[in-house]
């Protein structure tokens, strides 16, 4: 899995998206199973990306596994509450090994 | 009275006093005069003067006369006039003494010479002089060397009778002989071979499926083909130029230089201040009645058409005449929607005989922006009430002119114009009736193809017009919206990329293809500037200049809004770049439609650069390129020969061959509707001025209720800005009857005097107009009757 939030660098809900959820997967110890990237609409790269992922706001923060698209928050930083759900079973995964 | 006059040259000839009138009233053009009638009076007093001065028996000689217009000229106050005069007079003069020329030279050769006045000359050495200094700026040696050059030339030939414009090109050839490639380049001469005025005026010119055939319609091609030249001579620099003519990219409509492309208009601004046109006969005070105000945006229109080289646009149509339709039945606003539609579908009998191409704006809802804004009603006057308390009035307009489009015309046929573009926003799915609305706009879309879904997601707000254009509201507009009057948008130039070329080059570099369009971007950014200084030359004649209707005034602000234009920067044939890059179409693989995505992006970003750098509009927008995919792919062919192989699409073998248009997947491939939308849709949100999916039907008529879900899918799930359907109709011309489908025969009578008609880049017309690119094209439309 993976979240990819779209935004620009002067942006202070996309610089938020990224911390957050850089927080949430560190707290929640899924780091490794979870990736985070950033994607700067103002570059090529980013703006292809966006394009792909038919972004047309910032910020906007797709959840992407091997198969699609699982979640998607558009113009806010995604709550707490939403991504833990969708975090749920790599949260179990990781407790269990843990365990 | 006078009745002889000697020449320099010695010879005697009849006086004619129009000369004199003549002469001084060229030097008044020259400061800006245009009063005829004065100079034919200073004439007159010249006279006076010659024959309080001289007998009548005297045979005076030219030097006399023009000594006495001087004296005239000054003692009546013409000073400048005077001046320029006596300037003029000065140069001739030196120029002869240039040429040490003896008058008896030039006479003795019995030459004669069909100018380029309708007359014929005795041959005069001095003229080629005269032409070379004046227009060339050649120094009088050099001008005196090839003058006697030319002349020993035509001298070895022993001919009787020459014509003008035959020597000009001896005289080119010893510019260029001479290495004096300026000077060749301005004292070119424009024109056409007398064989291709022929096949002008013979044969249906096909580059624009718009033009009819017609005499009018040979003028408008034919001096389309001279101003075309000039463009590339004189308003463009030799690498923009040349780059154009190589087919790296196309200036479009260069035969109409001296216009902006095309534009958005406001009918507030009609309804506000009339029909008040610069040199116009008459002028028509603010409409009272809703056929009175028709009249005015027609006849406004077609006054546009003359001054715009493409479409025009009207907004909020429905909306802005509703206060018009207070108290109407029904039978009254359908007759005005019948009105609207037949006088925008008929005006052939305008510029080159083309219709006009024009569109109109429709919503269902009240646009948000126009909500609180006070309406303009009859006379010109505002009603008390905003646009809001119209929403009634609007809507049963709008809908009547769908029940007009879905009855066609007189036999049936699609009305080619005005283009219906039908704006579907969040609000509209918010707005009572609109499910109703819906179905009905979706059942004329199937049966006769007319409406074009517009699609304004979020805040977005635009005016679209032309084949796909959109001019997208700013901040500023919206603030402009409660002077709807003022909402008038402009395109100054379209130049379309030859992006297949461009990979071509690049030989599978991707840097290099990176630069390369760094590159062409660059040249086209020069060529907008290039372009509207040219027209801004023209904008500063004012009311002497030939966009006089451009610069009139309105509360102190020109009609054309030059701070508000737009430079586009066409795409086209994204696929075949993509295919030579990658090896696949933007279809077949994820990393193709990646790398298309890429180069997109690229295009936006410098498009951005370049607009905050240089204070302008640089966008992107989806050629309508209804001539050029032909001409890139014909060009690339010759030029390209090998890479082109695979690549291009249509026929190779017979030349009917084309790029598929700006960034949209290959139109032959089996894609169903809904794919096809939504990844040609991703492209659309960095193709700022417009861009469109098509769904061909063909014969099939799908329901009103597919249609209208696959509606409201594209703009919930998809990203795209614009979509039409395009059913296929033949039409008999022997029992008028229409068929759906494109038949070899009429289904109805059997008759083989058949017409096919369907769309052909953003609009509708008749196949038989089509370049060969474009029919390649209809051959390999994959046609979808909506059931995937």
């Amino acid at each position: 899995m993976e979240f990819k939030v779209f935004g620009t660098k002067e942006c202070p809900e996309c610089k938020a998206s990224m911390k957050q959820l850089d927080f949430y997967l560190k707290r929640w110890e899924v780091s490794d199973q979870v990736g985070l990237c950033f994607y700067d609409m103002e570059t090529v790269e980013g703006l292809v990306e966006g394009a792909y992922n038919e972004v047309v706001k910032i910020p906007t923060t797709v959840l992407v596994n091997t198969v699609g698209h699982l979640a998607r928050w558009e113009g806010i930083v995604p709550p707490a509450v939403d991504v833990k759900l969708y975090l749920s079973d790599a949260i179990m995964e990781r407790r269990e090994k843990v365990a | 009275m006078f009745n002889l006059i000697q020449k320099r040259d010695g010879r005697v000839v009849s006086f004619d006093k129009a000369k004199i009138a003549d002469a001084i009233f060229k030097a008044a053009q020259r400061v800006g005069g245009e009063d005829r009638k004065l100079a034919d009076d200073l004439a007159a007093i010249v006279i006076v003067y010659l024959g309080e001065k001289f007998t009548h028996e005297h045979i005076l000689h030219i030097e006399e006369i023009q000594d006495a217009v001087e004296k005239i000229l000054v003692e009546t106050s013409h000073a400048k006039t005077a001046k320029e005069y006596i300037l003029y007079r000065d140069s001739r003069n030196r120029i002869r003494r240039a040429t040490h020329l003896s008058p008896k030279e030039t006479t003795d050769y019995a030459l004669f010479v069909r100018s380029s006045k309708d007359d014929i000359v005795q041959w005069d050495r001095t003229k080629i002089i005269d032409a070379l200094i004046r227009e060339a700026e050649v120094d009088p040696e050099m001008a005196e060397k090839i003058s006697r050059e030319v002349e020993q030339q035509i001298k070895n030939w022993d001919v009787q009778a020459l014509t003008a414009s035959l020597i000009r090109e001896m005289v080119d050839v010893k510019l260029i002989e001479y290495g004096l490639e300026r000077a060749r380049r301005v004292h070119t001469r424009l024109g056409l071979p007398l064989r291709d005025v022929g096949k002008v005026i013979i044969y249906k010119n096909k580059e624009n499926a718009n033009i009819p055939h017609n005499p009018e319609a040979t003028n408008l091609t034919l001096a389309e083909s001279i101003k075309k030249e000039y463009a590339l001579l004189e308003v463009f620099s030799q690498d923009v130029a040349d780059a154009h003519i190589r087919g790296d990219f196309h200036l479009h409509d260069l035969g109409m230089i001296d216009r902006p492309y095309c534009s958005g208009q406001s009918l507030e601004y009609v309804k506000k201040y009339g029909l008040d046109l610069t040199n116009a006969l008459s002028i028509a005070k603010p409409a009272k009645h809703p056929e009175t105000l028709l009249a005015h945006m027609v006849k406004y229109s077609a006054a546009l058409q003359g001054h715009f080289a493409g479409a025009i646009g009207w907004d909020a149509v429905n909306l802005f005449f509703a206060p018009f339709l207070v108290g109407m039945d029904d039978t009254e606003i359908h007759q005005l929607a019948q009105m609207l539609i037949f006088e925008y579908s008929q005006q052939s009998v305008a510029r080159g005989g083309q219709a006009i191409f024009s569109d109109i704006n429709l919503y269902w809802e009240v646009p948000k922006h126009f909500e609180n804004v006070e309406a303009i009603g009859p006379g010109g006057q505002y009603t008390g009430k905003t646009y809001f308390e119209y929403s009634h009035e609007a809507q049963r307009f709008v809908w009547a002119l769908f029940d007009v489009y879905k009855e066609g015309d007189g036999s049936g046929r699609p009305f080619f114009f005005p283009k219906p573009l039908v704006h579907i926003t969040e609000k509209f799915f918010k707005t009572p009736g609109h499910e109703d609305f819906l179905l009905h706009v979706c059942s004329v879309a199937s049966s006769m193809g007319n409406p074009y879904f517009v699609f304004d997601r979020g805040e977005t707000a635009k005016i679209s017009e032309c084949c796909r254009l959109s001019f997208k509201l700013e901040a500023s507009d919206i603030d402009d919206a409660k002077y709807p009057w003022k909402m008038r948008y402009t395109a100054l130039q379209n130049i379309t990329l030859n992006l297949p070329r461009v990979a071509y080059v690049a030989n599978w570099d991707e840097s290099k293809l990176l630069k390369q369009l760094d590159d062409l971007l660059a040249l086209s950014v020069k060529a907008h500037l290039q372009k509207r200084s040219f027209i801004e030359s023209l904008l500063s004649l004012g009311s002497e200049g030939c966009l006089s209707l451009l610069t009139m005034k309105k509360e102190g602000e020109p009609y054309l809004r030059m701070h508000r234009a737009t430079y586009l920067i066409g795409l086209l044939g994204l696929n075949e770049m993509v295919q030579f890059h990658t090896g696949f179409q933007l279809h077949e693989s994820e990393e193709a439609l990646k790398f298309g995505l890429k180069v997109i992006a690229h295009l936006h970003l410098l498009c951005k650069r370049f607009s905050t750098e240089y204070g302008m509009r640089f966008v992107l927008e989806q050629t309508p390129a209804e001539s050029t995919a032909y001409r890139f792919a014909k060009l690339d062919k010759e030029h390209y020969q090998e890479q082109t192989i695979g690549v291009v699409k249509g026929n190779i073998e017979n030349d009917n061959i084309y790029y598929t248009n700006s960034t949209q997947l290959n139109l032959g491939q089996i894609i169903n509707p809904i794919d096809r939308i939504k990844k040609e849709g991703i492209f659309h949100n960095l193709i700022e001025a417009g861009a469109l999916t098509h769904v061909w039907l063909g014969e099939s008529q799908p329901s009103a209720e597919s249609v209208a879900n696959l509606v409201k899918k594209v703009f919930k799930n998809t990203q795209n800005a614009q979509i039409a359907f395009s059913p296929e109709f033949t039409c008999c011309n022997t029992c008028n009857k229409v068929a759906r489908g494109l038949k070899d025969c009429c289904p109805f009578c059997g008759g083989t005097q058949v017409e096919g008609i369907t769309r052909v880049t953003g609009y509708f017309s008749k196949i038989s107009g089509w370049n060969k690119g474009k029919i390649a094209e209809l051959h390999d439309r994959y046609r979808s009757g909506l059931e995937v």
